[in-house]
């Protein structure tokens, strides 16, 4: 349905060392992917990227083709229909992510407004339809409401619900769990778990709820994808270091975090190595000159020499 | 919605309230036609309670009428230099690129004109009609406040639920009136109010110096015939007090309900 082919954004000129490097991945009808990786990996900048809501300065390369059309060629005009009918984007922080001057329903309902010319009236009945899908309780009420009187978790399932209103089958969402409790984030997962028709691609760094949410798991480590594997074998057997080091920090698998987890820095000397050379406990002589992504079959892909030929 | 106000502003309300119906109900309460001429520099007495001018007219119903030009040329001119400021600022906030360079040129150089010789240069070039003196108002006026504006909406622009809005597919014309106007009522409302406070002080500044609408009474008109015609020398104090009293309440009365945009609307529910 949506496939993204060799996806790279460059931050200010053809010099300077990609935010996001060659990235493919593929999302299918319905299906749930999760993109894992540390703050500054370049999740959510590839997000951005496909909805072509990046500055200026970032050149972006590659295809992202929705149903055969490759929304990079598209004008804006065009891609203004794509985004939120076919695309919906949820983002970051739910802090300011609503209009503190405009009503929750009336929010909710703006996509049904943009894209369908729905009347502001017809369009709020819609939101309150679309909020009890997320088990508000009082829902007439809440849309009724202004945003500052929502609490964190409320707000983020209002910006989700505020995704799905149109019934776009694509959502985007942008770390939805940043910031909330478990037991928001509990309310969070529920909340995904109950659009079975939308493809979700969600970037997260929180573990645990991507394993509650997703079917396929794709882990991004400074720019490039190192991993991609199904909910179950990732979870049961990650292949890369990284990803054997983000999960051996989980608290039920002991919380360590003696595996590096520093950024990546500039190293002259290493230009051209693997990007996790410096703090991997495999590395040889081979790790000089970065891998390709390996296809090991099954949908499980891993950008390491381990596992290459 | 004004029992949550401060005093300040209940108070300016009421200033502006007097002024305002004295102006809409100048001929019923002038207790003479201010046109009608009679016996020169009568000290304030029964008949003439602020006395007469050098022509014998009550000053009483100078004042009166003249609240209505001070009024009207002080409103209508704050409104255009509101709305073509915030325009100006917003499209250039928003839009950004060329819109931006454009405008903020333009807006410099209105900036950098010295506003009050422009403004008596047209004046004295178009006529002075109400009007025009409108317009020599608000030519160099707007740039300030496109210049704040801008200032917000490039702020606002940034914050997530601008992004959101765009995600989502709206235009750009839509998240401008939508969502960045509404959220920038407090400043437009504060420049808008006090605008108007500083285009009745230019008005009155074009009268005294003898640019003012030509055969209508104003405030700033009255004090340039006591400042001409000897009034201030000989210590007429009822000829030129008055209008300086009643131009400084009505400024006042703007700036006190300015306080009024200082409290964010989202308080409601």
């Amino acid at each position: 349905m949506l496939e993204l082919q060799n996806i790279t954004v460059r931050f200010g000129g053809p010099g300077a060392s990609p935010a996001v490097d060659d990235v493919s991945l593929t999302l299918g009808e319905g299906e749930k992917v999760a993109i894992i990786g540390e703050t500054g990996s370049g999740k959510s900048v590839l997000l951005l990227a496909v909805l072509q809501m990046l500055p200026p300065v970032a050149t972006v390369t590659g295809k992202a083709l929705l149903e055969g059309t490759d929304l990079f060629s598209l004008p804006q005009r065009e891609m203004n229909k794509i985004r939120g009918a076919r695309i919906a984007y949820v983002p970051q922080g739910s802090g300011n992510g609503m209009n503190p001057l405009l009503r929750v329903g009336y929010q909710v309902g703006e996509p049904l407004m943009i894209h369908q010319g729905l009347s502001p009236k017809a369009a709020i009945r819609k939101a309150v339809e679309v909020l009890r899908r997320f088990d508000f309780g009082e829902e007439e009420k809440l849309a009724r409401q202004y945003p500052h009187t929502l609490s964190g978790g409320m707000r983020q399932r209002a910006m989700i619900a505020m995704g799905v209103a149109q019934g776009a089958p694509i959502l985007f969402a942008d770390e939805p769990t940043k910031g909330l409790d478990s037991r928001r984030i509990a309310m969070v997962a529920e909340a995904f778990h109950r659009l079975e028709e939308q493809a979700i691609l969600c970037v997260t760094h929180d573990l645990r709820f991507a394993r509650e949410i997703a079917q396929r798991v794709a882990v991004i480590y400074a720019s490039q994808q190192v991993e991609q594997a199904g909910r179950e074998e990732f979870f049961r057997e990650p292949l890369h270091p990284y990803s054997q080091a983000m999960l051996s920090a989980l608290p039920e698998n002991g919380l360590r975090a003696d595996l590096g987890f520093a950024p990546p820095r500039e190293d002259q000397e290493l230009a051209g190595a693997c990007h996790y050379y410096r703090r991997c406990p495999w590395k040889c002589e081979r790790c000089r000159v970065n891998p390709p992504l390996f296809d090991l079959g099954g949908g499980r892909k891993v950008r390491c020499w381990k596992y290459g030929a | 919605m004004l029992r949550n106000q401060p005093f300040a502003v209940k108070l300016g309300v009421g200033i502006l309230a007097v002024v305002l119906a004295v102006g809409i109900l100048a001929p019923v309460l002038a207790p003479h036609d201010p046109y009608q001429m009679g016996i020169p520099y009568l000290r304030p007495c029964a008949d003439h309670l602020l006395g007469t001018n050098d022509v014998g007219q009550d000053i009483l119903s100078e004042l009166i009428y003249g609240a209505r030009v001070s009024l009207i040329i002080g409103v209508v001119s704050a409104l255009v230099v509101t709305i073509v400021g915030t325009a100006v600022g917003m499209l250039a906030g928003y839009l950004g690129g060329w819109w931006d360079r454009v405008l903020m040129e333009i807006t410099a150089v209105a900036q950098a004109i010295p506003s009050l010789p422009v403004t008596i240069v047209l004046v004295a070039f178009l006529s002075a009609s109400l009007w025009n003196i409108i317009i020599a108002i608000c030519i160099t006026a707007w740039s300030g406040t496109a210049r704040i504006i801008r200032s917000r909406v490039l702020q606002l622009r940034e914050l997530p639920f601008i992004k959101i809005e765009q995600t989502m597919g709206a235009s750009r014309w839509y998240i401008m009136v939508r969502h960045i106007l509404p959220n920038l009522w407090d400043i437009v409302f504060i420049r808008g109010v006090l605008s108007v406070g500083s285009a009745m002080l230019t008005e009155a500044s074009l009268s005294f110096l003898g640019l003012g609408v030509i055969g209508q009474k104003s405030w700033g008109g009255i004090l340039h015939y006591a400042f001409f015609r000897n009034g201030i020398i000989n210590g007429y104090w009822w000829w030129y007090l008055p209008p300086i009293f009643c131009i400084s309440l009505s400024v006042l009365g703007f700036m006190l309900l300015s306080y009024g945009g200082q409290r964010p609307p989202e308080r409601r529910n």
